[in-house]
C-alpha cells in the first residue's frame, strides 16, 4: 500500500514536471526562446490557484483550519485552475514585452533575473503568501469525497487528464501553421522576417501559451500537495525542466514529457542512497549529503547531456509531407496592383555607413519594371548592403527607398516583404532542421492561417490554404526539377540546392520584385543557366528582378540593365554592351588598364 | 548624515560588485558566454580564505593565496567543461555552466555544511568623521576594490598579457591569423577571472560577516545586472555598472524598501536595458 | 627547385563534403612577388586559408622553407615565418595602432619588437601619425598599411595576401600594389590573390591562373599580360 502510494505520488510529479517541460519546449524548442526564469511561471500559477481557492478568512473552514493567511477567495478549484493559466499566461507576456528586444544573452539573464524578482516579492509581500512560512490549507479537489488511502489515486487519473488535454494540444498547435512557423523562427527569425512573418508577435505567443502552461503546472502541483511557500520555487527548478527537456529531445513533446519520468526516477532515486553501505553512515552523519548529492547529480546530468546527448532520447524527427491530394492547378497569378508609372524600385540619395566606413554613400537609381536588373561591382562596392538596405534588413542613415512609387524607407523587414518585395541571401538562410517542403509550406503560408486561433481550430478555410500551399510546393518543386528533395532536411542539401530551394521559397510567394543577392555563386555552370532560365521564365510571367551578380557572362547574357556600383556609389547604369564599354567601370571593376 | 553613510555602504557594495562583474566579463570576452558557474568562484574563493585563516595565515595572505588557488580551478573548469563545446553555440554552454554551478555549489555544502560560518574577521573601530562612524570594514573593501579594477586596468593597457586578451576578445580569428595562440590567452584569461572572482568572494564575505555554500549563486544576479548594465565584455562598463548597481541597492534599500535590495539592481537594470539593449558601454543598435 | 619558400604540392581542401581545391601545385621562390588569379569561385581564398592552415588540406602538402608544415595551426604557420593579412577585418578595431603593432611583434623581445615597429613606421609614415589612434576609425587604406606593417613585424619569409584592392579606392587601390612592389627590398616573398588582376599583374614577377579549383597556367607576369587568351578569359577584355 505504501509502494502504490509512493508510486502515484512519484507518476503526478513526473506528470507535472512533463507539463512544465512541454511548456518550456513549446518556448524554447520551437520558437528558440532562452527562458531561463521558467519557475515564475510555475509559482505565479501555485498562488494563483492556491490564494483563488483558499477558504475566505472568518469562514468556517478557515476557522476550523486555524488559518493564518490574510486573503483567500474561497473559489472553486476549477476556477484556481483557470487563474493559475492567466496568471502564468500573462506573466509571460509581461515578461516577453519588456525583453522582447533583448537579444539571446541578455533574454537569458533577464528572465533569469526576473524570477528571482518574482520570488523576492512573493517572499517579501506575506499579507498576500505569508512569505517563508507559507500557506498550509490549500483545498484539494473533492479531498472529502475520497478516502485519504485513494486520494493520491484519484488526483494521479485529474492529474493525467489534465496533463493529457493539454499535451494533446500543444502537439496539435506544434503541428499547425504556427507550430511550422516557430520552429522556423528558431532556426532563423531574421529569414522568416524576410518572407513576410511577424515573428515578435508569434514568440511573444508561444512565451504566453508556455507561461500559461507552467501556470498549470502549478496548480495542480499545490492542490496535490496542499502546502505552498516560496523556498519551493527556486532557481533550480527552472533548471530540472530544462534538464527534462534537452534529456527527453527539444521539439519534440514527447521526448520532453519522456524526460521528466527520467528526472523524477533520477532525483528519487537519491533517495536509496542513504541506504547504501558505506554512505548510509556519511547520510547520517551530515544532514546536508543527501539533498546536496542530488544537487550534484543534477549538475552532472545537465553537464552530461549537453555534452553526450546532444538530440536527447526521442531527438525531433524529421516530418515527411502528406501525400498532396489530387493534381496541381497552374496557381492564379496574384493580383499586382501597382502606380501605373511608378517604376518598380527607385533608391533616392541613399546613404549607410558603418563605423568610418561609407558603405552606401549617396546612391541613385531606378529599376524599370519587368525588367532584370543586373547589379555589379568590386568586392566592397555596397552590393549586398544595398540589398539589406531594399529589403529593410539594415536602416538607411539617410535617402529615401520606394518600391512601385510607395516609400518603404525604414520599414520593418516584414512590412517590405507584404509590400511585395522578396529577397535571398548571399549564403541562402534557410531553415536547416525542417525539410524542404515544410520551408516551401512555411513560406507560402498566408498570415491569417499562422494565427493561434487558426493553429487550434482548424476550420475549412484553414485546411484549403494548408491543401493550396501543398499544391504550390508541389508545383515549386517540380518547375525547380527537385521533386524528390521534398523530404529532404534543407541542412543536407549542397550549396547549390540551396541557392535553388531559396529561390523557391520566393516563388511560394511570388512578389512582385525579388531581390537575388549571387543565386549563380557557388552553382555548376549547367545548373547556373537552368537557374536563370528559370528568373527569365518568372519575368516574362511579371516579376521584377535585382540580382547581384559576379559572372560576368550571366549578367551580360539575361539582364537587359546593368547598375555598376563602386565605393557606395553608382559608378554607371545602362545596357549591358554599354556598361562593358564604359572607361570608368573598366578601370574599377573589369581591371583594365585603358590607357 | 544617513544620506552620506548610505553613500559609503553603497560604494563599498558597489566595489564589491564591481570587482566580481569585472572578472565575469573579462571571461565573457574572450568565450562569449555568461559564465552561471562564475558565483562559485566567488564562494570557493571566501572558503579557501576560510580555511586558510583558520589554519593560521594571516587573512590578507590567505586572501591572495585563497584567489590564486581559484584561478587555477578556473582554468580547470575551463578546460574540462566549456572548451569541448565551443563549436556548438551558446546554449550548451549556458546550460553546462549551470550545471558546473550546481555541482561546485553543493559538493561544497557537502564538505562545509549549509549554514553560514562567520567570517574571522578581527574587530575594527570604525573610523569618526565630523561625527560619522564609517566602519573601517568598509573602507577596506572599497580600497581594495579600487587597487583590483586598477590592476586589471594596467593589465589591460600595459602589458603583453593584456593586449593579446584585447586582440583575442575584440577578433578570436585574427588574433590566430597575427599569431597568438588562442589557448594559452584563453587559459590566462580564466585565470584572472576566477582569481577576480575569488577576491570579489572574499570582499562578499566581509561585507556579510558570513560565508554561505549559496553566497555566489545568489549574488550572480547582482554580478549579472553590473555586467549587462555595463555592456557585456566591456571591463569599464562592468566597473562603472557595479558601482551604479550597490548604490541603488544600498539608496533603495535605506529610502524605498529595506526587503527589495536585489529588486532595485534589476529594476535599474530593466530600465536601462530598455533604454539602451545593449548596455551603457555596449554601442548602439 | 631548391630556392621555394613556400611550396604547394597536390593539395585538396574544401569545407566538408565540398571539395573545393583539386590538386593545387604552386610555389614561390625567396624573394618572389606571386600573383593568384581567377574567376569568381574558382577557389582562390580557399587555397590561401589551406596555405595558411585555416583551410586543413585533405590531401598534399605545404613546405615552408623546406619544412612541411601542412595542417599546422595558423600560430604555427606564424612562428614558422608565414604571414597572412585577410580580406577584411583585418585590423582590431577596439585597439590603437600602436597596440595593433604590438600584437604584431608578440613574439619578438621587447627591444626588438620595438624596433621592428620603428621600421614599420619608417615604411608606412602614416602609420607613425596615428600612433594612438584607434584603429577602428583609420580609413580602408590606412587599414590596410595597418594590416600590412602588422602582418610584417615578426620578419615573416613569406607573406600572403588577400584581395589587398578590395573595398578600397581606386586610386588607393594602385598605391597599395605600389606598397607591395616596394616591399620588394625587405626581401620578403609575397603571394598575393586578387580579382582586380589586370591591374596587379604589372606589380609582381609571376602569376597562376586558378580555375575550377586547379592551376590552369604559370607564366610570368608579362607574358600573361601579352597572352590575349587569358586577357579573353580572366582579365576582363
Amino acid at each position: 500500500m505504501d509502494l502504490i502510494a509512493f508510486a502515484t505520488g512519484l507518476v503526478s510529479l513526473a506528470l507535472v514536471y512533463g507539463l512544465l517541460a512541454i511548456g518550456l519546449n513549446l518556448q524554447f524548442g520551437f520558437a528558440g526562446v532562452i527562458n531561463f526564469g521558467y519557475v515564475a511561471f510555475f509559482a505565479a500559477g501555485a498562488f494563483a490557484s492556491a490564494i483563488v481557492t483558499l477558504p475566505a478568512p472568518g469562514t468556517e473552514a478557515y476557522l476550523d483550519a486555524s488559518a493564518r493567511y490574510q486573503i483567500g477567495l474561497g473559489l472553486p478549484v476549477w476556477s484556481g485552475f483557470l487563474a493559475a493559466g492567466l496568471a502564468g499566461g500573462l506573466l509571460a507576456l509581461f515578461i516577453g514585452a519588456v525583453s522582447a528586444r533583448l537579444a539571446t544573452h541578455y533574454l537569458a539573464v533577464a528572465t533569469f533575473a526576473m524570477a528571482e524578482v518574482v520570488r523576492s516579492v512573493l517572499g517579501n509581500e506575506t499579507w498576500l503568501t505569508r512569505g517563508e512560512f507559507g500557506i498550509s490549507n490549500v483545498p484539494q479537489p473533492l479531498g472529502e469525497v475520497f478516502a485519504p488511502e485513494s486520494y493520491a489515486l484519484f488526483y494521479l487519473a485529474l492529474t493525467a487528464v489534465v496533463v493529457g488535454l493539454i499535451f494533446a494540444a500543444l502537439r496539435h498547435l506544434g503541428e499547425a501553421p504556427f507550430g511550422r512557423l516557430l520552429r522556423a523562427i528558431k532556426d532563423d527569425e531574421l529569414s522568416a522576417r524576410v518572407l513576410g512573418k511577424r515573428t515578435a508577435r508569434a514568440k511573444l505567443r508561444a512565451l504566453a501559451i508556455g507561461g500559461a502552461v507552467g501556470g498549470v503546472a502549478g496548480a495542480l502541483w499545490t492542490h496535490s500537495l496542499g502546502v505552498i511557500h516560496v523556498g519551493q520555487f527556486v532557481p533550480i527548478v527552472t533548471f530540472q525542466v530544462w534538464l527534462a527537456m534537452l534529456m527527453g529531445g527539444t521539439g519534440n513533446h514527447w521526448g520532453a514529457m519522456l524526460g521528466a519520468f527520467v528526472l523524477v526516477a533520477i532525483r528519487e532515486g537519491t533517495r536509496f542512497v542513504g541506504e547504501v553501505p558505506g554512505l548510509d553512515q556519511i547520510a547520517a552523519s551530515n544532514p546536508s549529503f543527501l539533498p546536496s548529492l542530488r544537487f550534484v547529480l543534477i549538475g552532472l546530468l545537465l553537464i552530461a547531456v549537453v555534452r553526450f546527448f546532444p538530440g536527447g532520447l526521442l531527438p525531433e524527427r524529421r516530418r515527411r509531407a502528406p501525400a498532396t491530394p489530387g493534381t496541381s492547378p497552374a496557381s492564379p497569378a496574384p493580383a499586382r496592383p501597382v502606380a501605373p508609372d511608378a517604376p518598380a524600385l527607385e533608391v533616392i540619395s541613399l546613404r549607410k555607413r558603418f563605423g568610418g566606413l561609407a558603405a552606401v554613400d549617396n546612391a541613385n537609381f531606378a529599376i524599370r519594371r519587368g525588367s532584370i536588373t543586373g547589379l555589379i561591382g568590386p568586392n566592397g562596392a555596397g552590393k549586398s548592403t544595398m540589398i539589406d538596405l531594399l529589403s529593410g534588413v539594415q536602416r538607411p542613415d539617410s535617402g529615401t527607398i520606394r518600391l512601385a512609387g510607395e516609400e518603404i524607407t525604414g520599414l520593418a523587414p516584414e512590412q517590405i516583404a507584404d509590400r511585395g518585395l522578396g529577397r535571398t541571401f548571399q549564403t541562402p538562410r534557410l531553415y536547416p532542421s525542417m525539410t524542404v517542403w515544410e520551408n516551401l509550406m512555411v513560406a507560402g503560408m498566408p498570415q491569417p492561417n499562422e494565427t493561434l486561433r487558426a493553429g487550434f481550430l482548424r476550420s475549412g478555410a484553414h485546411r484549403e490554404a494548408e491543401v493550396q500551399a501543398a499544391l504550390r510546393a508541389d508545383t515549386v518543386l517540380t518547375e525547380l526539377e527537385v521533386p524528390h528533395m521534398r523530404d529532404e532536411l534543407a541542412g543536407t542539401l549542397s550549396g547549390g540546392q540551396r541557392k535553388l530551394l531559396s529561390l523557391g521559397r520566393l516563388m511560394m510567394r511570388d512578389p512582385p520584385v525579388m531581390l537575388l543577392d549571387e543565386p549563380a555563386a557557388g552553382v555548376n555552370r549547367r545548373l547556373a543557366g537552368d537557374l536563370f532560365d528559370r528568373i527569365t521564365k518568372l519575368n516574362r510571367q511579371g516579376t521584377t528582378f535585382l540580382i547581384v551578380e559576379h559572372e560576368m557572362q550571366l549578367v551580360m547574357r539575361y539582364c537587359d540593365h546593368v547598375i555598376v556600383m563602386h565605393q557606395g556609389r553608382v559608378l554607371a547604369e545602362g545596357t549591358p554592351a554599354e556598361v562593358r564599354a564604359n572607361a570608368d567601370v573598366i578601370e574599377a571593376y573589369l581591371g583594365g588598364a585603358v590607357a | 548624515m544617513i544620506f552620506v553613510q548610505t553613500l559609503v555602504y553603497g560604494l563599498a557594495l558597489g566595489g564589491v560588485i564591481a570587482v566580481s562583474a569585472v572578472g565575469l566579463t573579462l571571461a565573457y570576452g574572450v568565450t562569449r558566454f555568461i559564465n552561471f558557474a562564475f558565483g562559485e568562484f566567488l564562494t570557493l574563493g571566501a572558503f579557501f580564505c576560510l580555511l586558510l585563516a583558520q589554519a593560521g595565515l594571516g587573512l590578507a595572505w590567505a586572501g591572495l593565496a585563497a584567489a590564486v588557488a581559484v584561478g587555477a580551478v578556473g582554468v580547470l573548469v575551463e578546460r574540462a567543461f566549456y572548451d569541448p563545446l565551443m563549436s556548438r553555440g551558446l546554449l550548451p554552454l549556458l546550460v553546462t555552466s549551470v550545471g558546473v554551478a550546481f555541482v561546485v555549489q553543493n559538493l561544497i555544502r557537502i564538505f562545509a555544511g549549509s549554514n553560514p560560518v562567520r567570517f574571522p574577521l578581527p574587530l575594527m573601530r570604525p573610523i569618526e568623521v565630523g561625527g560619522l562612524f564609517i566602519p573601517r570594514e568598509q573602507l577596506i573593501i572599497l580600497g581594495v576594490a579600487l587597487v583590483t579594477m586598477l590592476a586589471v586596468h594596467l593589465l589591460l593597457r600595459f602589458t603583453m598579457l593584456g593586449k593579446k586578451m584585447r586582440a583575442v576578445a575584440d577578433d578570436p580569428m585574427l588574433a590566430r591569423v597575427a599569431g597568438i595562440s588562442s589557448r594559452r590567452v584563453l587559459d590566462a584569461t580564466w585565470f584572472v577571472s576566477a582569481m577576480i572572482g575569488a577576491l570579489g568572494g572574499i570582499l562578499l564575505a566581509i561585507t556579510q560577516i558570513t560565508v554561505a555554500p549559496q553566497m555566489g549563486w545568489h549574488f550572480l544576479l547582482v554580478v549579472f545586472a553590473a555586467v549587462l548594465l555595463g555592456g557585456i565584455g566591456s571591463p569599464y562598463g562592468a566597473m562603472i555598472g557595479g558601482l551604479l548597481i550597490g548604490l541603488a541597492m544600498e539608496l533603495g534599500a535605506t529610502y524605498v524598501a529595506a526587503n527589495y535590495s536585489y529588486a532595485f539592481a534589476f529594476i535599474m537594470l530593466i530600465l536601462v536595458l530598455i533604454l539602451r539593449p545593449r548596455g551603457l558601454m555596449g554601442g548602439s543598435g | 627547385m631548391s630556392d621555394a619558400v613556400l611550396r604547394a604540392g597536390g593539395v585538396d581542401a574544401g569545407y566538408g563534403a565540398l571539395q573545393i581545391l583539386f590538386g593545387v601545385d604552386l610555389e614561390v621562390r625567396q624573394g618572389e612577388h606571386v600573383l593568384v588569379f581567377g574567376p569568381n569561385g574558382a577557389g582562390k581564398s580557399t587555397l590561401i586559408k589551406a596555405l595558411f592552415g585555416l583551410v586543413k588540406p585533405s590531401a598534399g602538402h605545404v613546405t615552408l622553407a623546406g619544412r612541411d608544415v601542412t595542417g599546422r595551426a595558423p600560430e604555427g604557420m606564424v612562428a614558422h615565418g608565414m604571414a597572412y593579412v585577410p580580406q577584411v577585418s583585418n585590423v582590431f578595431g577596439s585597439m590603437t595602432v600602436l597596440e595593433n603593432l604590438e600584437i604584431g611583434g608578440a613574439r619578438l623581445s621587447r627591444s626588438r619588437r620595438e624596433a621592428r615597429i620603428e621600421e614599420m613606421v619608417a615604411l608606412f609614415p602614416v602609420l607613425g601619425d596615428r600612433r594612438k589612434q584607434s584603429a577602428g576609425t583609420l580609413s580602408g587604406g590606412e587599414r590596410q598599411m595597418l594590416a600590412l606593417a602588422r602582418a610584417l613585424i615578426p620578419e615573416p619569409s613569406v607573406l600572403l595576401l588577400d584581395e589587398p584592392s578590395a573595398g578600397v579606392a581606386p586610386k588607393i587601390v594602385e598605391e597599395i600594389f605600389h606598397l607591395v612592389s616596394g616591399l620588394r627590398r625587405t626581401g620578403v616573398s609575397v603571394l598575393m590573390i586578387e580579382q582586380n588582376a589586370r591591374q596587379a599583374l604589372p606589380h609582381v614577377d609571376r602569376g597562376y591562373v586558378l580555375e575550377g579549383g586547379a592551376v590552369r597556367m604559370t607564366d610570368t607576369a608579362a607574358s600573361l599580360l601579352d597572352n590575349a587568351e587569358i586577357s579573353k578569359l580572366y582579365l576582363g577584355g
